[in-house]
């Protein structure tokens, strides 16, 4: 072979295979970023969209069109089903439930849905951790974090066509077609499959133990509590309720609700010293939702369906502590459609 | 700029190569040099302009001196003093003053304050190289050179960063050579080829165990007791780590340099083969121990007036490159541990010359390839844990002391095996199941890698790699497999081609999450 020939091969052969990839990583969509058709045995399951979820729910909403849109943490991704036959009457409804996601950043997301798909009603779950920020920072975070987001969109939808990290999330995709992997539906839903090898080999006492350790840490921090003044206490639900009033403007129907925890939680809450504030947080956003919109407070739902159990003594209602199931989302979605003062 | 970063692949290597061999095609050999040292300055000037006049003060500084050195005999000994003292201050100054301040102010308890200051790059290496130029300027073993030569002797941007850290007898006569266009093409064949398993080395696997080594490490500063499994697997994801990063970068650099028709000295060849620790510093870092060993240890007196001076010089030495990597009391131990080490095995060597050993020789070379290799990890935590509290925790750790723990999640999967290990004080602990799963299996793929296949020097020896004829040796080594791949060589061909074009491609596809090279610290 010539020198020549070889530059030349190895620039052709690079050549191909980028563009392979590229096909390959598109196809598989192991993100769910792409519009792109799920395969039964490829890539029906999404096992490594779980690693990116804010990468893609900033995209795949726009791929569905939805009228509704659910916002929340990682309790609504897995506790309110989009399919729930109270939701059918309100269109393509999408969940755009994020793990970790504080309610600002949530309603940056939804507002750049709202600009171009046609909303019509917002359910939102909220929680205590999520409001505990200081008004003015949320101000200044909304405004900014919109533009990046416009700007992050070529390279988001490059990198996972063109990355190491796709190509091995697209072969982890291709691996892993099974029931019990973590997954996330086109419309939003986390079916908490995360949760099933888990049970099933090590128990659901596990899952509490690693909770409740987990929480501990949360609570010990306490910073974003700490920080707060007076003046910020009195204003907390505030910036949620700014931001509904907004949406109220533009016409969109909009239900909110305190998502429901496991006893344990409120038990931790009081072992840290937080159950007071906790419980001025419900009582300052009860009064200033209620008021705006169709509220539910599930604190006490969660209390009173904390211990309910299936015949393999697993709960009915919880996975752990922090985390209702959909079954109990089942039950609460017609009490949030309906509105309720007090449950 | 990096060389694992899209403007440096695609925008500055393929204009700057373009226009240096388009003007080494018009016989314009001295332009094309002036148009390398450009582009060398605007490579290190794209993170800190600033620092240009540095490094351009350093070498009009260091030039002058040169030449006065090789032609004055009067005062040269004064005169060196001065041009080491000089270059010395200022790599103190950026180094180590912070340092100097920190501990003055601790053992003291003074509070005088110093801005921190900020490192500027490459400045241990080219303050190396310019030292090394001026005592061979004194000792009259430098050649007339011009400066524009000099200059792209200390700025020839492959190794300015981080090495290999050049020798002007090396490399100064190179860029006298007349351009020849016939092999300018197998220049970038064997440059790229050699770029192409470096940027792989670099960027699929250091950067692909690095967040194992760094959430190990970094947690330690909060979670202390790691238990032998999570510590051995930590301390060896960095071991990992350490070497296929400076490694790789080492062969990028010497890809690089070939592309231009540079040859650069070897800097790795397979270090964690060696089976003792003398072997694994012929290996590891080559250039620094080659420079510590010219212009420390035999300038300390090297092996000369007995064995206790021989052992002291061999521990400054090592204590002092230890030193280089930073200002830290990590890296003084780190460097003083392995002038020990150093010293234990020569001092071994001589007790035991004539001793014969009663076992097989296969048994003989494991088990001194197990120790010289737990002693090189062991260093490795003190160099890269971020305090002494830390390090001797890992350690106590690696020793079982911490006791012997697995994850659940593995534990209830391994059946009766599990039952079997718990029997036998194997205890779990909760989470991180899917870290400490992959974080063993990078080890286990990676390890016997680094002992089986040859290395790059190994592949490229027949198209002169390096300016090293280090070639498939095998003593002193433990290399398992030989036989299999003794044979193998970079040759134009087909299957060469593809594999070239993988490693390349799989860089490339790792340029969406940009990391740095761990030696650019240094």
């Amino acid at each position: 072979m010539t020198i020549h020939s070889y530059l030349t091969r190895v620039f052709s052969i690079s050549l191909g295979i980028f563009i392979i990839v590229g096909g390959f990583n598109y196809i598989i969509n192991p993100y769910n970023i792409h519009n792109t058709e799920r395969i039964t045995g490829i890539n029906t399951f999404k096992p490594e969209a779980a690693k990116r979820i804010r990468t893609f729910k900033k995209y795949q909403p726009f791929h569905i069109k939805p009228n509704t849109l659910i916002l929340g943490n990682s309790r609504v991704e897995m506790g309110i089903n989009p399919k729930h036959k109270n939701l059918t009457a309100l269109g393509n409804v999408y969940n755009l439930g994020i793990p970790g996601m504080r309610f600002k950043d949530q309603a940056t997301y939804a507002n750049l849905i709202i600009q171009s798909e046609q909303i019509t009603t917002l359910i939102i779950g909220i929680d205590f951790s999520d409001d505990i920020f200081r008004y003015d920072e949320v101000k200044k975070t909304l405004n900014t974090t919109k533009t990046v987001l416009w700007l992050e969109e070529p390279k988001d939808k490059l990198s996972s066509l063109w990355s190491l990290d796709a190509i091995k999330s697209s072969i982890s995709t291709l691996i892993n077609q099974h029931s019990q992997v973590s997954n996330r539906y086109n419309n939003g839903f986390n079916p908490a499959n995360d949760y099933l090898p888990i049970l099933k080999l090590e128990g659901q006492k596990v899952l509490f133990k690693q909770k409740m350790k987990t929480l501990d840490q949360v609570f010990k921090d306490k910073y974003w509590l700490e920080k707060m003044t007076d003046v910020d206490k009195s204003r907390l639900g505030s910036n949620v309720a700014i931001q509904v009033k907004q949406w109220l403007k533009q016409g969109i129907h909009v239900h909110v609700f305190i998502n429901p925890y496991h006893n344990d939680y409120y038990q931790k809450l009081k072992e840290h010293n937080l159950f007071t504030d906790f419980n001025l947080w419900r009582q300052q956003v009860s009064q200033k939702l209620s008021r705006l919109v169709t509220f539910c407070d599930f604190t006490e739902l969660g209390k009173s369906k904390s211990n309910e159990r299936l015949n393999n003594n697993e709960l009915r209602y919880f996975w752990e502590p922090s985390h209702y199931k959909k079954e109990l989302g089942d039950i609460m979605l017609p009490l949030i459609m309906k509105g309720c003062n007090s449950v | 700029m990096l060389f694992n970063s899209f403007e440096f692949l695609f925008l500055f290597l393929p204009f700057c190569l373009f226009v240096f061999i388009s003007l080494n095609k018009q016989s314009k050999h001295e332009t094309a040099m002036i148009w390398l040292v450009f582009c060398s300055l605007f490579f290190y000037g794209w993170w800190s302009p600033a620092y240009l006049i540095l490094i351009a003060g350093s070498m009009v500084f260091n030039y002058i001196l040169g030449q006065q050195l090789s032609s004055v005999r009067r005062y040269s000994k004064l005169l060196l003093w001065i041009g080491v003292i000089t270059n010395l201050s200022f790599l103190g100054y950026y180094k180590y003053a912070n340092f100097f301040v920190d501990q003055l102010n601790f053992f003291s308890g003074t509070s005088f304050h110093l801005d921190r200051i900020l490192l500027p790059l490459a400045i241990s290496f080219f303050t190396f190289q310019q030292i090394a130029f001026l005592v061979d300027s004194y000792r009259h073993e430098t050649k007339e050179f011009n400066f524009l030569h000099y200059s792209l002797f200390v700025t020839f941007f492959p190794q300015l960063i981080a090495g290999p850290i050049v020798h002007h007898k090396e490399i100064l006569p190179q860029f006298l050579q007349k351009y020849n266009s016939k092999i300018e093409l197998r220049n970038i064949a064997i440059g790229l080829s050699i770029f192409a398993i470096g940027f792989f080395k670099k960027t699929v696997i250091a950067d692909g165990i690095a967040p194992y080594s760094n959430v190990f490490f970094n947690s330690t500063l909060i979670e202390t007791s790691p238990s032998f499994f999570v510590a051995w697997g930590g301390s060896l994801a960095y071991t990992l780590q350490l070497y296929f990063d400076f490694s790789g970068y080492s062969d990028m650099a010497i890809g690089l340099a070939r592309m231009f028709g540079i040859i650069l000295p070897l800097n790795f060849y397979s270090p964690y083969k060696a089976i003792n620790i003398s072997e694994f510093w012929r290996r590891w870092h080559i250039t620094l121990s080659n420079f510590l060993r010219d212009y420390v240890y035999i300038a300390l007196g090297g092996n000369r007036n007995g064995s206790f001076n021989r052992y002291r010089n061999l521990f400054l030495t090592m204590f002092l490159g230890g030193l280089w990597h930073g200002a830290g009391w990590n890296f003084a131990l780190w460097g003083a541990l392995h002038g020990s080490y150093l010293i234990i095995h020569q001092g071994w060597g001589r007790l035991f010359k004539h001793k014969v050993i009663p076992i097989p020789n296969s048994i003989k070379v494991f088990s001194a390839w197990l120790l010289t290799f737990i002693a090189v990890v062991v260093g490795w935590v003190f160099f890269r844990a971020t305090s002494l509290d830390s390090a001797v925790d890992i350690l106590i750790g690696m020793s079982g002391a911490n006791g012997f723990a697995i994850p659940n999640a593995i534990s209830v999967r391994l059946g009766i095996f599990g039952d079997f290990i718990t029997m036998l004080g194997v205890t779990t602990f909760l989470g991180g199941g899917e870290s400490f799963l992959n974080n063993w299996l990078w080890i286990l793929i990676i390890l016997p890698t680094c002992l089986i296949l040859p290395n790059t020097q190994d592949l490229f020896v027949n198209n002169i790699g390096s300016l090293s004829n280090n070639n498939h040796l095998t003593a002193h080594t433990f290399w398992p497999l030989h036989a299999l791949c003794k044979k193998t060589q970079w040759k134009l061909s087909n299957s060469w081609a593809w594999l070239i074009s993988f490693a390349f491609i799989l860089g490339i596809l790792s340029l969406a999450q940009v990391s740095e090279f761990l030696y650019f610290q240094f």
